[in-house]
């Protein structure tokens, strides 16, 4: 009897002894693992850093060495670098554990930056040189930029020697960087403020807008013409919306369409939907003429394609107003047709609702001239007047030309009154249709 | 005693073997990469008779082995990577920047906001679209994703999941300038949201479970 119950304890220590030893392999095993992913986590982390001081310390030194050249050589690969290592900085600073609304004013100092230096470039290869009030906006940056470098120098010390993020890191994973190197109230004095016409200046943000004209309408006038438009009376109210635009928001329950009218002139503003599934009914020519008469029915006249994209079911039709022959690209309307539906799902107007106004095509050179500029291994295949989009000066006048070279098409702009080259598009193929790049 | 000692060989050797699954388990969970054509590339595979394994879009040992063996016998640099040439010879079309571009805002609104409706969709990948053209933001759609925590459903993994048809017309809508928040920066689920600061934005507006702010 005896034996047996020594048997039993002998099986139970055993069974423990052997738990033990699993849990404590497993538990080992786990840890190393665990080391590695954190250990490398962490030299991410330091990488990325390191990565920051070093463009940081590149672009005080670029900064400081275009104040004090007049060649436009040296002051345009100083800038193409500038220009560079702002890139790779806004890059490496948002992938450090760091909560992005601690980031928001070291990305405004970046991309500001950024933006600034590629408007000089562009001037520089324009021809002009830098006047006076671009030096002292370089100025200004300077000494934002050599305040930067500092804390971050001061933080490099740190970091190369004792000091781990991650272990750093709050409840959230945030590290301390984000309460002291970058806190909002000392990154918000490294922001200068520019006066530059950039992708990123205030007029460009805030742009006014000047497409919507007369009186304000009701929310039952908006209302009856949703009802007029979908030839439905199944429309339902979903309110009041204030943002860029104030809007009256509908749905349509027949076609589960979202639609905004605008509370000024009364515009459709947008239309969202996800198309319906099945068999096409109507071909993609058949679709443009839908979205073209939709427009007239909207009353947008003169809208015409110029652009398709096939998406499945779904085509999306690029309308502008062409004008005296003059294509007003900045006026760009999208139109969602459902082939199976022959319908509207989609209608974005936000473009021409923003910019749209009369306006006269100028050119100090002529169609032939323009032409010259073109590179003589391309083919024309179609000439347009048009009006185009420009991130720095609001829109310009610019020839299109419609171009061919092996299999490739191109879309190129040259500036009717400069003849500078505005803009160079490709069609590219991908799996969703033809897209310009 | 002498049982005893058999029964502590026994375990011991459990232990062992244990021990070595587990070490092989953990070898075998290091982070595999995910391609945007993987699905279709181990489909391909399978269909040729080179892949056995699941079609679950990851780049695994057992898809780089079909891959090499693929290489090998089609006289292509045996690496275990698709690029262009293996990609012709698969028949896979590879895509452009803009696809790539598409298919990511596609998986972060997939993961994001795969219950909402359709309009919360389109929203939310117009917010990751505004980001990219404000100035307090980085400047490339894989920037604005990733930047850390900026989406719940990024940080905990959700962005892997594949994305569905309605987010990938939602991410063409957004890309094609549907913007429904009229240039909202952030949005938040009150019922979830954790942040107080968030709570201070100005609301625009309201799509299904999601408010969005500026």
């Amino acid at each position: 009897m005896k034996k047996n119950n020594n048997n039993w304890l002998y099986i139970l220590v055993s069974i423990l002894s052997a738990s033990t030893i699993v849990f404590l392999c497993l538990f080992l095993s786990f840890s190393v693992a665990s080391n590695k992913y954190r250990q490398t986590l962490e030299n991410n982390y330091k990488k990325n850093f390191y990565e920051v001081a070093s463009n940081i310390n590149d672009m005080e030194i670029d900064i400081s060495k275009i104040v004090a050249t007049k060649d436009r050589g040296v002051v345009s690969t100083l800038l193409n670098s500038l220009h560079s290592n702002v890139n790779l900085t806004l890059a490496n600073v948002n992938q450090l554990p760091i909560t992005y609304d601690k980031l928001t004013n070291i990305n405004m100092l970046l991309n500001k930056i950024g933006g600034f230096s590629q408007s000089l470039i562009e001037k520089v290869f324009d021809g002009d040189a830098l006047s006076d009030e671009d030096y002292t906006q370089i100025n200004n940056i300077h000494t934002s930029v050599l305040s930067l470098k500092y804390d971050i120098n001061n933080y490099y010390v740190k970091v190369h020697s004792d000091f781990e993020i991650l272990a750093n890191a709050d409840s959230k994973g945030a590290s301390d960087f984000s309460s002291s190197l970058l806190n909002t109230e000392s990154a918000n004095s490294k922001v200068p403020s520019l006066i530059y016409d950039g992708p990123f200046s205030e007029s460009v943000l805030n742009k006014e807008v000047v497409g919507l004209s007369g009186e304000d309408i009701s929310q039952g006038q908006a209302l009856d013409l949703a009802k007029k438009l979908f030839e439905t009376e199944d429309v339902s109210y979903q309110g009041l919306v204030s943002g860029k635009f104030t809007t009256y928001n509908f749905y349509v329950n027949r076609d589960g369409l979202n639609v905004a009218i605008t509370k000024k002139g009364g515009l459709l503003l947008s239309v969202t939907s996800y198309g319906s599934s099945g068999q096409n009914t109507i071909d993609a020519n058949e679709g443009v003429k839908v979205a073209e008469n939709f427009a007239r029915t909207v009353g947008l006249d003169n809208m015409y394609s110029v652009w398709t994209q096939a998406c499945g079911n779904i085509l999306y039709v690029n309308l502008a107003p062409i004008v005296n022959s003059c294509i007003y690209y900045s006026d760009l309307v999208k139109v969602k047709v459902d082939l199976v539906s022959s319908r509207v799902v989609g209608w974005e107007a936000t473009n021409y609702a923003t910019n749209h106004k009369s306006r006269v095509f100028t050119s100090s050179i002529t169609f032939r001239e323009a032409e010259q500029n073109l590179s003589s291994i391309l083919k024309v295949e179609e000439r347009n007047y048009t009006i185009i989009p420009d991130k720095y000066v609001g829109e310009v006048s610019a020839y299109e030309f419609i171009c061919s070279w092996k299999n490739y098409t191109y879309y190129i702009y040259i500036n009717s009154n400069t003849g500078a080259e505005a803009n160079i598009l490709r069609v590219i193929d991908t799996d969703n249709g033809e897209l310009l790049e | 005693m002498k049982k005893f000692w058999t029964l502590c060989s026994v375990c011991l050797s459990v232990c062992v073997v244990l021990f070595l699954v587990g070490f092989w388990g953990l070898k075998n969970t290091s982070v595999y990469s995910y391609d945007t054509h993987m699905y279709e590339i181990q489909s391909r595979l399978k269909d040729l008779g080179y892949y056995g394994g699941a079609i679950n879009g990851v780049y695994d040992d057992a898809t780089v082995v079909a891959i090499k063996n693929f290489q090998k016998d089609h006289g292509i640099y045996v690496s275990g990577a698709v690029g262009g040439v293996t990609a012709n010879a698969l028949g896979i079309n590879m895509t452009q920047q803009e696809s790539y571009d598409l298919y990511l805002l596609a998986k972060c609104i997939h993961a994001e906001a795969r219950g909402e409706p359709y309009i919360g969709k389109v929203a939310v990948g117009a917010v990751i679209l505004n980001r990219v053209a404000s100035p307090d933001f980085p400047n490339t759609i894989y920037g604005v994703i990733y930047q850390p925590w900026a989406f719940t459903a990024v940080h905990d993994g959700q962005i892997d999941l594949e994305p569905d048809g309605a987010s990938y017309q939602a991410a063409t809508d957004a890309l094609n300038g549907w913007d429904p928040t009229y240039g909202c920066l952030y949005y938040y689920n009150p019922a979830t949201a954790s942040s107080s600061w968030i709570f201070n934005r100005q609301t625009v507006v309201t799509y299904g479970d999601h408010i969005f702010a500026i």
